[in-house]
């Protein structure tokens, strides 16, 4: 039986280094992500204009315009130069994963960066197994992903689901699970222009609209799910948006009524000092309509220092951004209500940083 | 749990750990358990069939060992066969008979009189056609005293669930499995390295090959309406290599893995696009099936010891009930009925018109005709059968059909090809002719045997390069195994 184990063994060391070297030499940040790897090509191609940087998932990349911000923070007096560096479906800390990149390499003025605070730690479920959900995940998001599970409150059994997805999708990085194909397509297929996810002025910002002229997502698959999602809400307007309204007031009014991450508070304190000592401010955005998550963000909200946290959820606040006029799905606006939201947060950024 | 998933991985890793460290009178128990929870892992609830199925063959085989004659065996043989087929068909054909029924009754304008049944809301057990086939073929052998009754309850037990090959074959025979799960097994490196190699390739033909064939085998056959010409021929290409490698990798990997706890199951699976004729299609393709259905149908029926209409309506029977076996679909069945005709039309030129007329030049012409021929011409007649067991009703698979002659192309092919993109294409024509390229090198040879008589340095570039390839190349979505769904 040793025998055996030192040969099972030896095959699993090859590959991890053959895993490793591939890596190294083929891979860049972001290869299995192409909407991600735009917005990177795009923040670097003007990377010392920009001293702003908005990350999060797709409740900043389709709701925040830079230049809305610019121009309402230039008004007051405040030079903001931002970039929208989102982009959809990225956890929390797939989203602290993305300012890491930015801020280790040497392409950054910033003095500012504002974080979503609205995706939870938790995966996409269906995804699992695919490259685009595993190939960011390292040892120490794996980590991450354990102190904040053991905080987060929700049942055992959601606790193990998402140990193991964490877990597994570690495993499926580290062993390259299926990843040649989009790799060879990487350096043997001509690459579409997808500038256009950079939106039309080339700032990040790409709203979802009725009728794009170009894809709205990365995939077909994922494109397919959105329209989906809004013709639902289409189907039932008035009932569904007053169902995630009602929600969140009655998370609102229990100030979360979920225990708090303790975890996820201490990184995001953590974040801000250590941005702080580069000369960076960083602030907390809490969006409207964050997927039912108030419950668990609130606590942290609250517990976050208050020149470092914006609010704009509260439905008895901000009515507007509840409303179907502005709605593209579930909990994404149109451009009208991205528009709408754009304004408003520029003017509470503008009051935060003066 | 799947074969190719990270939880079917784990439990194996547990079995291996700790089957050897067992004491040999354990052992049983412990595979049994390991077993249990394999199959629930899929429908904990159905675990209820297999063992009212184990209970009962147990009951009725040590029953017709007292009895000293066939007639006083007979009534445990229909209880056997009675609880197993009832189960068998309640599950898996009390819909579609009644859907056949409705369709019979609207042809001839007569009200339907079932009102709505609830038996079409019925979840149909995973591997149930494959245990209770099984278990039917221990009851039958021990009627007719080819084997003995198994007294140890917990080793048949074990005949019944064992994991490997439980939930989608081989249908393994007793007097083959029963006397391997009584022997004390040691630790066999030879075997374990020769198991694991045999995984490993069965691993890499399904999520290397089958699954990315799979892949353009759903959007052509999801499409059908849409689909024409070029297309819906690769579309049937890619169907017969996808289900010949989804339900020969399963084999192989569950092959692979009794191996490794000293069990030899039988092969599956012998290069059966390889077979010069249907005829030896028949011994080559899923055999412990057609083998089953030859044993205890064809030649319970006469086999080939009667007329020529008899022979011919013995060959259809079987080859429908084939088809039926596979599943409640009028394509399936159909498309092995097919098979049946071209089976019949052989078998009626050879035993008929060619005694008839002698071997004339014209017959001695057909015997020159290489051999890669009539490789070339029993694949395609296979390909124009199996077409249509993928479809889910006659209507599309008569579309698919009459969609080949469709001309020119609406630019589906280029949409086949911007669904995964240009690579993923050539990868799958590329690991396709591979395994191809494999199957002519191994010939009938088991390949694991072939590889362990290569040099050190040979069999580890080909450990690792399998490993690799199949890390690296494999889909790796959730894409469950053809065969599961019979």
């Amino acid at each position: 039986m040793v025998k055996l184990f030192r040969n099972i063994l030896f095959i699993f060391i090859f590959i991890l280094i053959a895993n490793q070297v591939v890596k190294k030499i083929l891979l860049p940040y972001a290869w299995a992500d192409n909407v991600l790897t735009q917005k990177i090509i795009g923040y670097e191609e003007r990377w010392e204009e920009y001293n702003a940087l908005f990350v999060g998932a797709s409740l900043t990349y389709r709701q925040i315009d830079p230049n809305i911000i610019d121009s309402i923070a230039h008004l007051n007096g405040i030079e903001v130069h931002s970039y929208n560096l989102a982009v959809d479906a990225q956890n929390f800390i797939k989203i602290l994963d993305n300012w890491q990149y930015v801020d280790c390499s040497n392409r950054n003025n910033l003095e500012y960066v504002f974080i979503e605070l609205s995706s939870s730690m938790e995966m996409y479920l269906p995804a699992l197994h695919t490259v685009k959900n595993f190939y960011w995940i390292k040892k120490n998001h794996v980590l991450q992903a354990a102190k904040m599970i053991k905080d987060y409150p929700v049942a055992a059994t959601n606790k193990a689901l998402l140990g193991y997805a964490y877990g597994v999708s570690w495993v499926e990085n580290l062993l390259n699970f299926g990843v040649a194909p989009d790799v060879l397509s990487n350096y043997f297929v001509k690459k579409k222009n997808e500038k256009y996810f950079n939106g039309k002025l080339q700032n990040g910002f790409y709203p979802y609209t009725e009728k794009p002229k170009n894809p709205l997502m990365g995939t077909a698959t994922e494109e397919r799910v959105i329209f989906e999602e809004r013709d639902i809400l289409l189907a039932n307007p008035d009932t569904i948006m007053h169902a995630i309204r009602s929600k969140s007031l009655e998370q609102y009014k229990k100030g979360g009524g979920k225990k708090l991450v303790a975890s996820q508070l201490k990184i995001c304190l953590d974040l801000i000092e250590t941005n702080r000592q580069k000369g960076i401010e960083t602030i907390f955005i809490l969006p409207p309509r964050a997927r039912g998550n108030y419950n668990i963000l609130l606590p942290i909200y609250a517990a976050l220092p208050e020149k470092n946290k914006i609010d704009l959820g509260n439905p008895n606040e901000f009515s507007e951004f509840y409303t179907v006029e502005n709605s593209f799905n579930f909990f994404h606006f149109n451009e009208n209500g991205a528009q709408l939201y754009s304004l408003i947060l520029g003017e509470k950024i503008v009051k935060l940083l003066k | 749990m799947l074969f190719n998933s990270p939880e079917f991985l784990i439990f194996f890793a547990v079995v291996f750990v700790l089957f050897f460290r067992i004491p040999y009178n354990k052992r049983w128990l412990f595979m049994l358990a390991a077993s249990y929870i394999f199959y629930m892992s899929w429908s904990p609830k159905f675990i209820v069939l297999i063992i009212l199925s184990t209970i009962v063959d147990y009951y009725a085989g040590i029953k017709m060992g007292q009895q000293d004659s066939q007639e006083k065996k007979k009534k445990f043989l229909w209880l056997s066969l009675v609880v197993n087929l009832g189960m068998l068909a309640s599950f898996k054909y009390l819909g579609f008979i009644d859907e056949t029924l409705q369709t019979i009754f609207a042809w001839v304008s007569l009200p339907y009189p079932v009102p709505e049944p609830w038996f079409n809301n019925i979840v149909l057990p995973v591997g149930i056609s494959f245990y209770t086939f099984q278990t039917l073929s221990y009851s039958i052998d021990v009627y007719k005293g080819v084997t003995k009754p198994e007294k140890h309850f917990g080793i048949f037990a074990l005949y019944v669930s064992f994991w490997p090959q439980l939930v989608a074959g081989p249908i393994e025979r007793s007097n083959n499995l029963l006397p391997q799960l009584r022997k004390n097994i040691d630790f066999n490196y030879d075997h374990i390295r020769s198991g694991l190699f045999r995984m490993l390739f069965g691993f890499f033909k399904k999520v290397v090959v089958a699954d990315r064939l799979a892949i353009y085998v759903t959007e052509i056959y999801g499409n059908y309406d849409q689909t024409s010409g070029f297309t819906v021929l690769v579309g049937a290409y890619f169907f017969a290599f996808q289900v010949y490698c989804d339900f020969s990798a399963y084999s192989d990997i569950a092959i692979g893995a009794a191996r490794i706890f000293g069990i030899e199951l039988m092969e599956n699976f012998k290069r059966p696009f390889f077979s010069k004729n249907l005829a030896e299609f028949w011994t080559r393709w899923h055999i412990s099936l057609t083998t089953w259905l030859t044993d205890y149908v064809f030649f319970f029926m006469g086999a080939y010891k009667a007329s020529t209409a008899k022979v011919a309506f013995n060959v259809l029977f079987v080859l429908g009930l084939t088809g039926l076996w596979h599943g409640p679909k009028w394509p399936m069945i159909l498309s092995y009925l097919t098979i049946g005709v071209f089976m019949t039309i052989r078998f009626i030129w050879q035993s008929v018109i060619v005694r008839q007329i002698r071997p004339s030049n014209s017959y001695k012409l057909l015997q020159k005709v290489p051999n890669w021929i009539h490789v070339l011409i029993t694949f395609h007649l296979l390909i124009a059968a199996f077409m249509m067991f993928r479809c889910q009703t006659m209507g599309e698979a008569v579309m698919m059909y009459k969609n080949i002659f469709k001309f020119p192309e609406a630019g589906y092919w280029s949409s086949v090809v911007a669904l995964k993109g240009p690579v993923q294409l050539a990868l799958a024509f590329i690991f396709l002719g591979i395994l191809v390229c494999i199957e002519f090198i191994v010939k009938d040879r088991k390949i694991e045997d072939l590889v362990l008589s290569q040099s050190k340095i040979n069999r580890w570039v080909i450990y690792l390069a399998f490993a690799l390839i199949t890390l690296w190349f494999g889909v790796f979505t959730q894409n469950e195994f053809v065969y599961f769904q019979f």
